[in-house]
C-alpha cells in the first residue's frame, strides 16, 4: 500500500511536471479566466443598460452563473487529465515500461487521477475566486469569503468525484474513453438528473453536489421557483453528511473498478507481434 | 528461470504464440526472429503483461500474471520508440526507477549511475525531445538497468544506434553477462546478437523453430549463400574486379546491374570480407558503394524449415 502510495505521488509529480507546457498552461489558464470573464461581460452589459432590472436579475443570478460555469470548467479540465489515463499511456508507448513495474498500473492510475484531482480542483479555485472577487465589487455581497468556502467545499468533492469516475472509464473503455465520459456527463448527469420526481435523479453525482450547494450556499437555483417547489419535485433534503459519505462512496468505488481493471486487464498494444 | 509449457497466446483469431514450451535457467538467450514472428508476445507473457489463451507461464517459479512482485527482478527494454518530449532523461529514469518502490533520493542516485553506465550521464539534464534516437535508446537501456535486475530483457537494442553506439551496447551487455546476470536480448538482425554470444532461440510463426548455441548457428549459415553489391567508381573496375573475385573466392554467381555495378553471390562471406581490402589494394581498384541486405536470418530461418521438412539434415536441436 505504501509503495502504491509513493508510486502514485511519483506519477502525480511526473505528470504535472511533464504537462507543464506553455499550451497546457494557456489552456488552464483560459479555462480558469472563462467564469469571470462571462460574469464580467454581464455585469459591464448591465451597467451600460442602466436598468434596474437588469441590475436585479443579475444580482439573482450571479451565485448560479458561477457555480455552473465553475462547473463546467472543473468538468472539462477533470475530463482532459483523467479520462485518457491508459489511452494516452498506450498511444505515447510507453505503457510497456510503466506496465513492466510492480505496481505500475496502479500507481499510475491513482497518480493520474490525483493529477486531475488537483488540476481541476486548483483551476476551479482560481475561477471561483476571481468570480467571488468580481462580484463583489460589482454587487456587494455579503459575507463573500463564506461563499467563497461553501463553493470551494462543493467543487473539492465536485473535481474528486469526477476525476475518479473519469479515471475509472479511462481504464475500461480505451479508444472512445474521451466519447464515453462526455455521454456519460451528458446522458446520465445532465438529463437524466433534470427529470423531476424520479428516483434516477438521486443516484447521480450532481443531484449530492446540488444538495451540498444549496446547504452551504443557500438556494443559488433561479428565483422564479422556489426551495418548496424544488422539494416537492425532488424531495426532502436529506442530512449533509449522507450526502458527503454517497459522495465519497461513489468516488471510492470509481477508484476500486478502475483500480482493479487496470491492474487485470490485458491491454494488448499493437506493437505485440 | 523461465518455463513455458505448451503456452499458446490468441489475439481473437490472430496466433501469437503457437504451443511453445521452453525451459530457460540463468543465463544469456538471443530470442531471434523475423518481424511479426512472436517475439515481443513471449516477452510479455513472461512478464505477465498478457495472459497465455492456452498452458502455463512460469517466471521464477511463479506466475507473473498474478504477481508483479517478480517484475522487481527483472528489467525490461522494450522495442518502441517512445518519449516524452518534455522531460529530461534525468528525471525520466528517475520516475522509473520510483515506480519500483524506491525512494526519490535513492531514485534518483541509481538513475544517474545507470545513465553514467551507458554513457548519457553528459546529457541527461537536456529534455528527452532533444535526444538522438540512439540517446534515447540508452536512456531506455539506463531505466531497465537501474534498479539492478537479475533478468534483463531487451527487445530490439540496438535499433536506431550508429556502428560505435551498437559496439558500445554489445559491450555493455557482454559485461552485464559476464557479471553472471541473465540476459535476453531480442532481434531480427543475426550478428547484433551474436556479438553477445549467447544461446540461441528461434522463433518464427509463433513457434520455437530451434534453439543452440553460436557454433551451431553459424554452421548451418557457413553453407548458405550470401548476396554482396559493390559498385565501382569505373566501368572497367567493375569487370576487373568481379573477374578477380571469381579467380579468388568461392563464386556462386556474379550478375552485373549496370557496367559499375554487380551482386555477387558467395558461401564463403567472411573470406571475401577478409580478402577484398587487400585485393582492392593491390589492383588499385576503388569501389564507392559494398552493400548486404542483412539476409541471415533470412537464409537460417529458411534452412531451418527446409530442416523441419527433411530437405536438409538438422543441425540445431529442434
Amino acid at each position: 500500500m505504501n509503495r502504491w502510495l509513493n508510486g502514485a505521488l511519483a506519477t502525480c509529480s511526473f505528470e504535472l511536471r511533464r504537462s507543464f507546457t506553455v499550451q497546457r498552461a494557456a489552456v488552464s489558464l483560459v479555462l480558469a479566466l472563462f467564469p469571470p470573464s462571462i460574469l464580467l461581460i454581464l455585469f459591464l452589459a448591465a451597467r451600460v443598460s442602466g436598468d434596474p432590472e437588469a441590475h436585479i436579475s443579475i444580482l439573482d443570478y450571479t451565485r448560479l452563473l458561477t457555480v455552473f460555469l465553475v462547473a463546467l470548467v472543473c468538468l472539462l479540465t477533470a475530463l482532459l487529465w483523467a479520462t485518457p489515463n491508459v489511452y494516452s499511456e498506450i498511444e505515447g508507448k510507453s505503457w510497456g515500461f510503466i506496465a513492466s513495474r510492480p505496481g505500475g498500473r496502479i500507481s499510475v492510475f491513482l497518480g493520474k487521477f490525483l493529477a486531475s484531482f488537483f488540476v481541476s480542483f486548483s483551476i476551479s479555485v482560481i475561477a471561483i475566486s476571481l468570480c467571488i472577487f468580481l462580484a463583489d465589487r460589482s454587487l456587494g455581497i455579503p459575507d463573500s469569503q463564506s461563499l467563497w468556502i461553501a463553493i470551494c467545499g462543493v467543487f473539492l468533492l465536485g473535481s474528486l468525484v469526477y476525476s475518479a469516475v473519469f479515471s475509472m472509464i479511462g481504464t475500461l473503455f480505451i479508444k472512445r474513453s474521451m466519447v464515453v465520459a462526455a455521454g456519460y456527463l451528458l446522458g446520465f448527469e445532465i438529463i437524466l438528473a433534470t427529470i423531476p420526481d424520479a428516483l434516477i435523479n438521486k443516484l447521480t453525482i450532481r443531484f449530492h453536489l446540488q444538495e451540498l450547494g444549496i446547504a452551504w450556499i443557500g438556494w443559488f437555483l433561479p428565483s422564479p421557483s422556489t426551495e418548496a417547489d424544488y422539494r416537492n419535485l425532488y424531495g426532502d433534503a436529506l442530512p449533509i453528511w449522507i450526502h458527503i459519505i454517497i459522495i465519497i462512496g461513489i468516488a471510492t468505488l470509481a477508484l476500486s473498478v478502475g483500480g482493479w481493471t487496470i491492474v487485470n486487464r490485458e491491454y494488448i498494444t499493437k506493437d505485440d507481434s | 528461470m523461465i518455463e513455458l509449457t505448451n503456452t499458446t497466446k490468441l489475439y481473437n483469431t490472430v496466433i501469437g504464440i503457437n504451443d511453445l514450451s521452453l525451459n530457460l535457467g540463468p543465463g544469456t538467450y538471443g530470442l531471434l526472429g523475423p518481424n511479426g514472428s512472436g517475439k515481443t508476445t513471449l516477452i510479455n507473457l513472461i512478464l505477465g503483461q498478457l495472459r497465455p489463451t492456452i498452458g502455463t507461464v512460469r517466471l521464477f517459479g511463479e506466475n507473473p500474471w498474478r504477481k508483479s512482485e517478480l517484475l522487481r527482478r527483472v528489467g525490461l527494454c522494450p522495442a518502441v520508440e517512445m518519449t516524452y518530449p518534455r522531460v529530461s532523461g534525468l528525471e525520466w529514469v528517475t520516475y522509473m526507477v520510483q515506480l519500483h518502490g524506491f525512494g526519490y533520493a535513492n531514485s534518483v542516485q541509481r538513475a544517474k549511475t545507470a545513465l553514467d553506465r551507458v554513457k548519457l550521464a553528459y546529457a541527461m539534464n537536456r529534455p528527452m525531445r532533444n535526444y538522438s534516437l540512439g540517446m534515447r535508446q540508452r536512456a531506455k537501456l539506463a531505466q531497465a538497468i537501474a534498479h539492478e535486475p537479475e533478468l534483463l530483457i531487451l527487445d530490439e537494442p540496438f535499433n536506431g544506434l550508429d556502428p560505435v553506439g551498437r559496439f558500445e551496447m554489445s559491450e555493455l551487455l557482454k559485461s552485464w553477462a559476464g557479471q553472471g546476470k541473465s540476459l535476453i536480448l531480442a532481434s531480427h538482425i543475426l550478428h547484433e546478437v551474436e556479438a553477445v554470444n549467447p544461446s540461441f532461440l528461434l522463433i518464427s510463426g509463433g513457434r520455437l523453430l530451434a534453439s543452440g548455441s553460436p557454433q551451431e548457428v553459424r554452421s548451418i549459415l557457413a553453407d548458405s549463400p550470401y548476396t554482396l553489391t559493390i559498385r565501382t567508381s569505373e566501368p572497367n573496375h567493375a569487370k576487373q574486379l568481379a573477374s578477380l573475385m571469381a579467380q579468388q573466392f568461392d563464386i556462386e554467381s556474379i550478375e552485373f546491374s549496370t557496367d559499375d555495378c554487380f551482386v555477387v553471390s558467395t558461401r564463403t562471406a567472411s573470406v571475401v570480407f577478409d580478402r577484398l581490402p587487400a585485393l582492392l589494394k593491390e589492383n588499385q581498384i576503388s569501389i564507392t558503394e559494398m552493400s548486404s541486405q542483412d539476409d541471415s536470418l533470412k537464409t537460417l530461418f529458411s534452412t531451418l524449415m527446409k530442416m523441419h521438412r527433411g530437405e536438409m539434415k538438422r543441425g540445431l536441436s529442434s
